[in-house]
């Protein structure tokens, strides 16, 4: 083999080496790693059953009222006292304002570290209640999270509207 | 002379090349020993990630073995709820069954099902101060060893009072 043809091989062993190495560092430093069955459950299951529990929940504070009442008794008389009373002169709007947030999120996915959204929309009110944590406010983020899991439930109100509930995971 | 002088041209000729041959020999060993430890590094991570996998998942069906349990979930009549109800009744029931030392086979029994795991009903609302929020189930764990957590948010419906607390299964798998 002549000399050039040789230094042509070496060449082409050095850029197949070099490929590889670039390989090996795109596998293991900018794929992030695909999210375990766990979080994949953890996103599905929780955000749905979290939901479905926290809505038929009896409020002691506002006289054993579950959730969803409240959600609908805040809709129905926004603007006015709510028929549904509770501690400390405050009315079913002003629970699910001040108070929802530290009786069910503190506990739970705040204390198990998972970002989420918390929203109520109330249709034509301005009404409406959001909780965020910080890391979860923008929407499809797919630099910061591999998915974000949505649960949603709608309660009708004796006027015949819909109110959503939504509440998104960000795993 | 001359022929002696081309000899010892040729010689020091045949060293550089042999010296030159070892050095690239050198290179490539190395080359390929830092290529194998990538590579062991890499099925080392990859071994490690599939146990976890496999941990993940066992502790995720024994979360949703208890989460569907005739024995804990709320009736209404002959009419099972499925939304996630635990009944607060047949959990103490069971929990005192499982954990009585005096009848080993129902803890037996439920060791075929759960294996070694830990698994708490825990209110988190209405949260009392200064009282157990926390009610075990069933504990079977391995001391020293990890374990892998799962949660389950339930509601826990109480048929004396008639009312539903907050709450969630906390599932904590443990393996060696």
């Amino acid at each position: 083999m002549k000399k050039a043809q040789m230094e042509i091989m070496g060449l082409a062993i050095i850029i197949i080496l070099l490929m590889l190495g670039l390989v090996f560092i795109v596998k293991f430093t900018l794929l992030k790693p695909k999210a375990s069955i766990q979080e994949d459950f953890a996103s599905e299951q929780i955000s749905q059953n979290f939901l479905n529990s926290l809505l038929i929940t009896n409020v002691q504070e506002c006289n054993d009222a579950t959730v969803s009442q409240l959600i609908s008794d805040c809709y129905e008389h926004s603007g006015s006292y709510g028929i549904i009373s509770c501690e400390l002169n405050s009315d079913s709007c002003a629970y699910l304002r001040d108070s929802l947030k530290s009786d069910f999120f503190e506990n739970t996915l705040n204390k198990w570290n998972i970002p989420y959204r918390f929203s109520i929309d109330f249709p034509n009110n301005p009404l409406d209640i959001n909780y965020n944590t910080k890391e979860c406010i923008i929407r499809n983020v797919p630099d910061t999270y591999s998915k974000m899991e949505n649960a949603q439930a709608k309660i009708g109100t004796l006027s015949g509207t819909t109110i959503t509930v939504n509440l998104d995971l960000c795993s | 002379m001359t022929h002696k002088l081309a000899k010892m041209v040729l010689g020091k000729k045949a060293q550089i090349r042999m010296v030159e041959t070892i050095a690239v020999l050198i290179v490539f060993i190395f080359i390929v020993f830092i290529g194998y430890s990538f590579y062991s590094g890499w099925q080392k991570s990859s071994i490690n990630a599939q146990l976890r996998e496999i941990n993940s998942r066992e502790s995720v069906q024994i979360a949703l073995k208890t989460y569907f349990m005739p024995e804990l979930q709320c009736s209404f009549g002959t009419k099972l709820e499925t939304t996630g109800c635990i009944d607060k009744i047949k959990f103490d029931k069971l929990s005192a069954m499982i954990n009585d030392h005096s009848t080993p086979a129902v803890k037996n029994y439920y060791y075929g099902i759960f294996g070694n795991t830990e698994i708490n009903l825990i209110k988190a609302y209405p949260f009392i101060q200064g009282q157990t929020n926390s009610n075990i189930l069933y504990s079977s764990k391995i001391s020293g060893s990890s374990y892998k957590r799962t949660q389950m948010p339930v509601s826990i419906y109480d048929p004396i009072t008639k009312r539903y607390s907050f709450g969630y299964l906390q599932v904590d798998y443990y393996f060696s």
